[in-house]
């Protein structure tokens, strides 16, 4: 029998994998939302990102060309979004909700002739020097692929961005008060095309992952309902990138929790269990909001609001 | 919009409407499709109106369907319907209530973005209904399989329209449609929620209470949703079960939106959209194409709908300026 | 109002194609499945749709058609209604979901056959059908048995129904059989497609030591997640080798065909009854995929040994004696399980770690 810490160790390293898919989503969104852009069609854009990430994958036999192709993908995929809420000024909620039943509908479409596919190139672990012999922490995180590594890179680059550089100061102000940035000489529209299609191109990165790394294979309706995790995510990390990861790795690993208890044996019942996640994310959101009482949270003051520069 | 893969978009219209309208059965169940489409979308006019973004219609769906559902499992079937039914008809409307009532509690007190809440309420409710089917509620005669016992005859809403699934829950759809807009029109209480959804600022100078108003909102929203879930199960389904369809929770977020928060409006955006998925069926019966063209063609829609608020923008604005 | 007033236009739009009327194949008999996931699901809805085009191959005279993706419970009642309205002669309903709706639509059309699958419903024109697939499910745990190294056997199951129940049973029969130290444990996914979630459960046996998965669920993620870890697997629905060559050692799968061409023969010449139909090995409804080249010539001798007993009627998979997880005897030595006990089977035999989720009174 394996010992209790390499199980451990195993099942961490698989949970921060499948993280991983929540991450990307996540760390999207959070910009999305942080410029005042509702996005609900997460899900929407992280199958189109899995469907035709895949097909480039399959087709180039290059799974970092298919994450790019998914990537942008779902970039496109949140344009529409970006365009019905922020030039016609639509209901972002709407918008959102039609942009999941689009990105289901059209992959179901054009996934026809890729089910049963499988993509066969495998994705390569490479151990980082110095860190990956760190005890435990080494072999969890420092022991994985390069889409891993991308998105550590890319969660404390986009934390940096946001609160140390001008160009979050602009894009927090975006989505806190249109107006007064407008006056300070910021874009509004401009930025916020820029976040929804940024958080476009994470969701299909996401879902990219998924379908090329992940559980290699196209199979209609593969993402699973796991952009609507993503969203609950956002609020977990309290819209902050360097939170993203926590929610994101106990969503993947409480998977691998449950399923651990259950393969010993244990008589909890699993709707319990997996209802877990989302009551804890509720807990942490309240708390958060009761400690930091008064203080501001992170959730964008004009999310979901359309801006128009000529009302008054 | 769906002229791709050489698929004649007008021979799609065609077979969608058939599903929908053509005929007196396929209009029955368009009626069955909208019916809790009237219901939960009338709930939320009023809380959107009040800028409260319940997306948590599909939560207070279900818990509706379990709290009835309670009674009709628990309560001998020789009690009279005259009874058995109002009774789950409250405690539906209690359910439903108590999860939204959950998160307006929480916007309220804690500043709780009601989004996210009610987003992750919905889950939870899920989980509780799955748990229930999979443990306690079980019917222990179907063979293991995830169904409540059917209900008894007490228990069911008639059916009002002979061989059809069309049932009583429609009449209560339209009281409500109607009684809502008196609501909203013509009441003390809708007036101050249009006026806290125009500007709470404005709205708590002049003394009215956000606190009050918007419980008692959402306590009304919720409910209204948990009764759509327990005409869905008294009234077409007749026993509890994991496919109660709770995603028109979702959908009736988009009928609200359509219908411009009108609650006439919205009877007629609902058999709009309940024909949409009752005759989405037949797309693919009679053209052999995909599923997932009913989803195109509903998005495209919406899409096209949503464009089209910006004329509705342009003239408010004009009159204003004017 | 202006936005009402477009949806009215969107409506109008919509209105304005309904011309003319829908051209029918005259002659043929019509015959209809209704399918809860995409045709080419890869895994369960496929393996009826390679039925469907069995019997459009081997029996004249039929046309089908199909409708994918129908939601379980309220809406399938409409699709399965329409399909008996236009002039549908048989209905094949593809998942236990569509039992009640399928029930209720066959009360007003007498003069139309319903075939439910996996339910347990029936009228005077709608039988149901289903496969003893915990005959290949007992052979695949030879298989296993024989394969193991570890002693530690993972199945990724769905959801605590009899079905499952049942296949996890006869799997482990058959690994206990031939390896008394071997233990199959169980994992629930709470869902029939999840890959993500399969992938979580094959990931978590692999990490406590198994070296072979088994899969009950549709999606060939559990079997994938097995080939990155060099372990063997055993596939569900239709053969998997295609997924993870060098792991698969065999598959369970369905050969609904042979049933629909069956069933639509006898609705054609009139003898059609309403059944139970619950066909074996024997029927030739169910087998064992071609084995991986990595299996034994004496594991499939073995096999083939009990194959050919099950084939013959001689032998059972629930042939006593059987004991359950904690040991009690249920059933007793030269007696065998009910088909009635099989089809609401809860416990677990001996050799399963696991439980089932309690079900209330």
């Amino acid at each position: 029998m394996t010992s209790q810490s390499s199980i451990f160790v195993t099942l961490s390293s698989t949970a921060v994998r499948s993280g991983t898919i929540l991450l990307l989503p996540t760390l999207g969104e959070i910009f999305a939302e942080r410029a005042g852009i509702l996005n609900l069609g997460i899900e929407g854009m992280m199958i189109i990102g899995a469907l035709f990430g895949f097909i480039a994958g399959f087709v180039t036999k290059n799974p970092y060309i298919g994450f790019v192709v998914g990537m942008i993908a779902g970039g496109l995929s949140a344009l529409i979004h970006a365009f019905v809420s922020i030039t016609l000024r639509g209901n972002q909620i709407v918008s959102g909700l039609a942009l999941t039943i689009f990105g289901l509908g059209i992959t179901n479409f054009f996934g026809q002739p890729w089910i049963n596919r499988k993509f066969t190139i495998p994705v390569k672990d490479y151990a980082i020097p110095g860190l990956s012999k760190i005890p435990y922490v080494g072999q969890i995180f420092f022991h994985q692929d390069l889409f891993v590594y991308f998105s550590y890179v890319l969660m404390i680059a986009m934390w940096f961005m946001l609160f140390k550089t001008k160009l979050g100061v602009h894009l927090r102000a975006v989505g806190e008060n249109a107006r007064a940035s407008d006056a300070m000489g910021v874009n509004v529209n401009r930025n916020r095309y820029f976040w929804t299609f940024f958080g476009g191109l994470l969701a299909g990165g996401g879902g990219a992952y998924l379908t090329l790394v992940y559980a290699p294979f196209w199979l209609d309706g593969i993402t699973a309902g796991r952009g609507w995790i993503a969203l609950a995510l956002v609020i977990f990390a309290m819209w902050n990138p360097l939170y993203a990861f926590i929610g994101a790795y106990l969503f993947g690993g409480i998977d691998a929790l449950q399923f651990q208890l259950q393969a010993s044996g244990t008589t909890i019942p699993s709707s319990l269990l997996n209802m877990q996640p989302y009551l804890l994310t509720l807990i942490v959101v309240v708390a958060a909001t009761i400690v930091l009482r008064k203080r501001h949270i992170g959730t964008p003051r004009e999310l979901g609001e359309p801006y128009d520069r000529e009302e008054r | 919009m769906i002229s791709f893969k050489g698929i004649n978009p007008l021979a799609a219209y065609k077979a969608l409407l058939i599903g929908a309208f053509g005929s007196t059965y396929t209009f029955s169940e368009t009626i069955v499709a909208a019916t809790p489409l009237i219901l939960i979308a009338t709930g939320l006019v009023l809380v959107f109106n009040m800028k409260f973004w319940n997306i948590g219609a599909y939560g207070q769906y279900i818990m509706g369907a379990i709290f009835s559902s309670y009674f009709a499992l628990n309560v001998s079937p020789s009690v009279s319907p005259w009874i058995l039914l109002p009774v789950m008809c409250v405690a539906s409307i209690i359910g439903g209530a108590i999860w939204a009532l959950i998160p307006a509690f929480m916007k309220l007190v804690w500043e709780v973005n009601e989004v996210i809440s009610t987003l992750l309420l919905n889950y939870i409710a899920l989980y509780i209904l799955k748990y229930l089917m999979y443990g306690p509620w079980r019917n222990p005669t179907s063979h293991g399989f995830p169904l409540s016992k059917m209900f008894a005859a007490n228990a069911q809403l008639p059916r009002i329209w002979p061989h059809t699934r069309v049932h009583l829950g429609i009449v209560f759809a339209i009281i409500i449609v109607f009684l809502m807009y008196f609501i909203i029109k013509k009441t003390r209480f809708g007036y101050e929620t249009r006026v806290i959804g125009e500007n709470s600022t404005a709205a708590r100078y002049a003394g009215i209470s956000i606190f009050r108003n918007t419980m008692l909102a959402m306590a009304i929203s919720g409910g209204i949703a948990g009764l759509a879930g327990m005409a869905q199960v008294s009234g077409v389904i007749h026993l509890l079960q994991l496919e109660i369809n709770p995603n028109y929770g979702y959908t009736a977020i988009i009928v609200a939106w359509l219908a411009s928060l009108n609650p006439i409006a919205v009877l007629l955006v609902s058999i709009l959209l309940g024909g949409i998925e009752a005759g989405g069926s037949q797309i693919q019966m009679m053209m052999h194409v995909p599923y997932g063209i009913v989803g195109v063609i509903e998005s495209s829609i919406l899409f096209a709908l949503l464009g089209g608020e910006i004329f509705k923008t342009f003239r408010v604005k004009f009159r204003r300026r004017g | 109002m202006k936005k009402f007033l477009l949806a009215i236009l969107v409506l109008a739009f919509v209105f304005t194609p309904v011309f003319g009327g829908v051209g029918h194949a005259a002659d043929k008999m019509k015959v209809a499945f209704i399918y809860v996931g995409p045709h080419n699901d890869g895994g369960w809805t496929q393996a009826h749709d390679n039925g469907r085009i069995y019997l459009e191959k081997h029996v004249p005279g039929v046309i089908t058609s199909y409708s994918e993706n129908v939601p379980e419970g309220a809406p399938a009642e409409k699709v399965i209604r329409d399909y008996a309205n236009q002039g549908y002669k048989v209905i094949f309903a593809t998942s236990f979901g569509f039992m009640d709706p399928m029930y209720n639509v066959a009360k007003d059309y007498p003069n139309v056959i319903f075939e439910h699958c996996a339910g347990y419903k029936t009228r005077k024109n709608m039988g149901t059908y289903f496969g003893r697939m915990y005959q290949p499910d007992y052979l695949a745990g030879i298989i296993a048995g024989f394969m193991t190294k570890s002693n530690y056997i993972g199945f990724v199951a769905p959801f605590s129904i009899p079905e499952v129940v049942r296949e996890i049973d006869a799997f482990t029969i058959g690994v206990q059989e031939v390896n008394k130290k071997a233990k199959v444990h169980v994992i629930w996914t709470n869902s029939w497609f999840d890959p993500v979630k399969e992938a979580n459960a094959a990931n978590t046996f692999l990490a406590n030591g198994a070296d072979i998965i088994a899969s009950g669920t549709d999606s060939p993620a559990p079997l994938q997640a097995a080939e990155k870890k060099g372990k063997y697997s055993i596939g569900y629905d239709s053969d998997m080798a295609k997924f993870a060559p060098k792991s698969v050692l065999t598959s369970r799968i369905w050969h609904w065909g042979i049933f629909y061409a069956r069933a639509v023969k006898e609705v054609k010449a009139g003898t059609w009854k309403s059944t139970e139909y619950w066909g074996g090995m024997k029927d030739g409804i169910i087998s064992l995929a071609p084995y991986g080249p990595m299996v034994p010539e004496k594991v499939k001798a073995y096999v083939k040994k009990r194959k050919d007993q099950i084939l013959a009627g001689t032998f059972d998979p629930f042939d006593g004696p059987i004991y359950d997880q904690k040991g009690k005897l249920r059933v007793k030595k030269g007696q065998q399980l009910s088909d009635k006990d099989k089809l609401s089977l809860q416990w677990f035999v001996q050799g399963v770690v696991g439980s089932i989720p309690k079900s209330g009174s």
